[in-house]
């Protein structure tokens, strides 16, 4: 174990209360921007100062520089152009047949046409997926980061539980569609039942979000891992030495210290829980009707099978924003609870 | 500024990528107009295309300097994502293979040129197509802008060793649907595990469930208004008959999966099922001797066709297909496709040419003479945009939920039809 | 931390166990926790012993649910076999997907710790504007950009080109996010010691915070290295030959058509598909823990 300590000093606790080696946690930063100035000026004054205020964001922009570029190609210039589309009456084949102000949004929102009659339904169902996955996907890494900690063969245990990451989706989502199939799949004839996982609900959410914490759950559990790993030994000893029932340690002493971790975790998981997409695609075509069908689905039929561009981006940014709401939310509530 | 702002960035990416030493394969399909540069005549189709390499090989070598012929497979299920993106970014290929209504579409919008010339200039008789897949059902606007390629009818299959098992007579499959049920019934009693199964997702559906229509006397469309016509009393009775099997006479399980019915059908489980004519290969392959291949029984009366599944030819308009030089060209590809790429086709994947030419050459497949029947008796789907493409998708989520007697049958229709017209209304060559 | 003071310091008088109970007691309590992780295990295994059965099994493409294989063969690595000669570049594919993940990742963990470095450690006006802005670009789901970037690739004429299977990962926000939170980590005795003698901040940045943070800059790389070699989308509209395609969109073209999917081939091309980056797994996550364990991010 003790190879997993951290031997750089960036990251030993002193125990003095000068916890030097932490990083300030995202939510906490979030109020306060970029943090802990190390090049400050402070020997300088009046002109030279403004001098070597401008030296160094010269400096700090050089290192920026190659980041900047392509996320202003490969990021900024691709979204603003997305946007500009959401704003006009764009097809798919045929491209700008002129601006269409609001339009695109409003019919959505106001549910108006098959794509917009649909567009809440996908989006309530979306919400609902990420509210079922989320504590699931952050849980089960969580628990099992800490019962790999407390057993022996970790490395076996922490090669188990990432390599379905290796799988592409098309894999992973085609084995489980077959595995949970009704009739012949092979869950159903193990456990003697007949449970619908994939024509019913809510069994059929159930079943993408196994699918997806089999294939995805690696890397929340490598970070959850390494963070339980960064618990002081002696704050476990002194648990284990209470006599602290193996639960009750965990939820009382060691799920606090991973606050950070959890955070980051479960704001990644939201985000790709937003996205969901391809699994669901493969293992219920987003049935049964349009019980599963996700708001990423509607996006995609709208822009490649009706050729309607405009409205899927339309679509898309309306999605980010309530993506964008909801991780605001956590940061805030994390935040509080801090 | 544009053209200052392109040269800009482009350098910047293009010194990027000669930094790293990536720059690989050609920008974008440039349209070869230099007098000593071949035309490239591009086709890109599905994947089942497999037998077309050998043959471009060859046309290449037989026109080298004069043209290149380029073949690019497009997985099925994201076909319509890679052909936009092809045909927003100027990049269209120039012969297109792929289901029939995705074309009535983009010759709506005025992205395809009429097909008569080219079977002229390739010495293809379009006398040599099924009627009924090939003129007026086809025609968009007046004009017709592709040809048949291949198709495959709906078929029941069914297993001989589960028809003796329940005492039946493997050589006299059900021929209609009364029959259908009581041979169900029969071998249920004989503790067959699974009789039917009855698939509720668009696969079978898009098969099923119009041949069922057209059975009842019903209409799945109409080409002139983009209108849903499903919910009438054939449509409503195809789809009580289906559920029936479930709820009624319990022969089928609930709650399939999708896929299952082929699935366990290939395993030996079920006694029947009703599916697109299309995988007598690998079914063969598993049940061998036993594997039975029938027309669908006559569940309705009032009509003898069934629906039939097709893949169609088109050709875009491209800066190559619209030159004199790039149309001779692309006439050269499908006369070289309605060959011998037809032939490999049929052979290789047992799949039916409509090409009376070729459909002639290959008649010793197994099962040809079923699936022969089933092609010449099919209906193709109504010249509608998308119709079953993506058009099917509010019916056979609808009807996934008549299936799974989440709703009844005439609701669910109804949901069907009215959300059908609701998509169809988005597609701007419905609206104009 | 206040439940953590509590329970140290709550009960200070209580003597020590002998070690022997404690082991004893600790291997008992071990039991519950190994018998969780042997049944999660098992499931963990379950779909990939599907996925090898249906690889090894010659069952003419119908999928099976069966656990084992019922015809076993190497029919369906033969098929693949077939799919090479017939023309479709299978190892290029393979090649392909090997080399743009690489190159990608290797420039996302350069550029991404030059940026972090930057954001975490140098100050200059525009800091924040720029920290959340690339921050909450992680919130733009991937379909609103999809055809955007496209058109956007296509008027730079970088289409169906090694360009565009790599630059668009480039733009790596979580890294820049993952690293930003290792940098604020490192403690400010040592940088100022580092100022002390002088050094400009790329001398900083090279001597002190690249080798302190190699590990999680790795781990980077290798999240990086999968995240490329799987994506699908983006790979399948921007190649338009079948020189450029990636394996997971070779994987498509071979195994599924329109109404029918071979799961047979379909599972073969996986499992060559994901040898390169087992092996680069299992060599690497030990690497990958101590990576993610030194960062700010899990730490306490």
């Amino acid at each position: 174990m003790s190879s997993l300590q951290p031997s750089q000093p960036a990251l030993t606790d002193t125990g003095s209360g000068q916890y030097t080696g932490r990083g300030e946690a995202f939510p906490a930063k979030a109020g306060n921007g970029p943090a802990s100035p190390v090049l400050a000026p402070h020997q300088a004054v009046g002109k030279n100062r403004r001098k070597r205020r401008l030296v160094d964001d010269l400096k700090a922009y050089a290192f920026l520089a190659p980041y900047l570029s392509v996320f202003i190609l490969f990021t900024l210039v691709p979204v603003g152009f997305g946007i500009y589309v959401s704003l006009h009456k764009w097809s798919t084949t045929l491209g700008n047949q002129g601006f269409a102000g609001l339009s695109n949004y409003s019919t959505l929102i106001e549910g108006q046409g098959y794509y917009g009659s649909q567009f809440y339904q996908a989006m309530s169902n979306t919400v609902l997926f990420v509210i079922i996955s989320v504590p699931l996907l952050w849980a089960i890494p969580t628990g099992l980061a800490y019962a790999v900690f407390r057993s022996p063969a970790k490395g076996l245990w922490r090669i188990l539980f990432f390599y379905p990451s290796v799988f592409s989706v098309t894999a992973f989502g085609s084995a489980w569609s077959l595995l949970l199939a009704t009739n012949g799949g092979s869950v159903n004839s193990i456990l003697h039942t007949d449970i619908h996982w994939l024509t019913g609900v809510p069994m059929a959410w159930l079943s993408i979000d196994l699918a997806t914490i089999w294939a995805t759950m690696g890397f929340s559990f490598i970070i959850m891992y390494a963070a339980v790993t960064q618990v002081p030994r002696i704050i476990l000893e002194a648990a284990e030495i209470d006599g602290a029932r193996p639960f009750a340690r965990f939820r009382y002493v060691i799920l606090p210290l991973l606050r950070r971790a959890s955070i980051v975790v479960i704001i990644i998981e939201t985000i790709a829980s937003f996205n969901l997409f391809a699994q669901d695609q493969i293992m219920t075509g987003g049935g049964p009707g349009y019980d599963t069908t996700t708001i990423s689905m509607n996006i995609y039929n709208q822009a490649f099978s009706s050729f309607n561009i405009g409205g899927a981006t339309a679509a898309a940014f309306l999605l980010a924003i309530v993506l964008a709401v909801i991780a605001f939310i956590q940061l805030r509530v994390s935040r509080r609870r801090a | 500024m544009h053209k200052l702002l392109r040269a800009l960035t482009t350098g910047t990416v293009a010194a990027t990528v000669a930094a790293t030493g990536l720059q690989g394969g050609t920008a974008s399909a440039s349209v070869a107009q230099a007098s000593n540069k071949p035309i490239a005549i591009t086709y890109a189709g599905f994947s089942s295309m497999n037998g077309l390499t050998p043959i471009l090989n060859k046309l290449n070598k037989q026109y080298a300097g004069k043209y290149s012929f380029k073949s690019t497979a497009y997985p099925y299920n994201n076909y319509a994502a890679l052909l936009s993106a092809a045909i927003a970014g100027g990049n269209t290929p120039d012969v297109f293979g792929a289901s029939w209504t995705p074309s009535v579409y983009y010759a709506r919008e005025g992205l395809e040129l009429p097909i008569k010339p080219f079977l002229k200039a390739a010495a293809i008789n379009s006398a040599d197509f099924p009627s009924g897949m090939y003129g007026t059902p086809t025609l968009v606007n007046g004009v017709n802008y592709s040809i048949p390629l291949d198709a495959f009818g709906t078929a029941m299959f069914y297993n001989k060793a589960l028809f003796k098992k329940a005492g039946l007579n493997p050589a006299d499959p059900p021929k209609t649907g009364t029959q259908f049920v009581a041979d169900a019934l029969a071998m249920k009693k004989a503790g067959v595990k699974y009789p039917v199964i009855i698939g509720a997702d668009k696969t079978t559906q898009d098969f099923l469930y119009p041949s069922l229509v057209y059975q009842f006397g019903g209409v799945m469309g109409d080409p002139k208004t983009c209108g849903a016509l499903f919910d009438s009393k054939a449509g409503i009775a195809a789809a009580t008959w289906e559920k029936n099997l479930t709820y009624k006479y319990k022969v089928a399980p609930t709650g399939p999966s999708v896929g299952e019915d082929l699935d366990e059908f290939g395993k030996g489980a079920v006694g029947m099922v009703m599916l697109p004519a299309i995988n007598q290969g690998a079914l063969l392959k598993d049940l061998g001797a036993n594997l039975g291949v029938a027309p669908l029984p006559k569940v309705g009366t009032a009509n003898d066709e069934d629906f039939v599944g097709q893949q169609y030819l088109w050709v875009f308009k491209t800066t190559v297909s619209t030159t004199p030089q790039g149309a001779k060209g692309v006439a050269i590809l499908l006369k070289a496709i309605y060959g011998q790429e037809l032939k490999t086709i049929a052979t290789q994947n047992g799949i039916i040419p409509t090409y009376s030419p070729v459909l002639s050459a290959v008649k010793t497949m197994p099962f040809f003479a079923q699936q022969d029947y089933m092609v010449q008796k099919g209906r193709i789907n109504p010249a509608i945009p998308n119709w079953g493409t993506v058009t099917g998708v509010p019916l056979y989520n609808n009807l996934d939920n008549v299936l799974l007697n989440k709703t009844s049958v005439s609701a669910g229709i109804h949901e069907a039809m009215v959300q059908t017209n609701e998509l169809t209304a988005t597609l701007p060559a419905c609206s104009d | 931390m206040a439940s953590v003071t509590t329970s140290i310091s709550g009960q200070p008088g209580k003597p020590k166990l002998p070690r022997r109970r404690l082991m004893t007691r600790r291997s008992l309590s071990r039991l519950p926790t190994l018998a969780i992780l042997t049944v999660v295990g098992l499931i963990m295994l379950f779909p990939t012993v599907w996925v090898l059965s249906t690889a090894f099994n010659n069952n003419g493409g119908i999928a099976t649910g069966n656990i084992l294989p019922t015809k076993p063969s190497l029919y369906n690595f033969r098929e693949i076999l077939n799919v090479v000669s017939s023309g479709e570049p299978v190892l290029r594919w393979l090649l392909n997907s090997i080399g743009v993940s690489i190159v990608a990742a290797i420039g996302v963990a350069l550029i991404d710790s030059l940026a972090a470095f930057a954001l975490a450690r140098l100050q200059f006006r525009g800091s924040k504007v720029v920290f959340y802005v690339v921050v909450s670009s992680l919130m733009v789901p991937f379909i609103a950009v999809l055809l955007p970037q496209y058109l956007w690739f296509h008027w730079l004429g970088l289409l169906n080109s090694y360009g565009a299977l790599i630059l668009p990962y480039t733009a790596n926000a979580f890294g820049v996010f993952l690293l930003y939170q290792f940098f604020l980590g490192i403690p400010r005795e040592l940088q100022e010691a580092t100022t002390v003698d002088g050094a400009g901040p790329f001398v900083m940045w090279y001597r002190l915070f690249v080798p302190l943070s190699i590990g999680i800059t790795a781990t980077l790389g290798l999240l990086t290295f999968m995240n490329v070699y799987n994506d699908y989308f983006w790979p399948l509209i921007a190649t338009s030959t079948p020189n450029m395609r990636t394996v997971t969109v070779g994987l498509e073209i071979v195994a599924i058509g329109q109404y029918q999917t071979n799961f047979g081939a379909l599972m073969a091309l996986t499992v060559i598909s994901v040898i390169p980056m087992l092996v680069v797994f299992v060599f690497a996550q030990r690497r990958l823990v101590e990576g993610i364990a030194m960062s700010g991010l899990a730490g306490v």
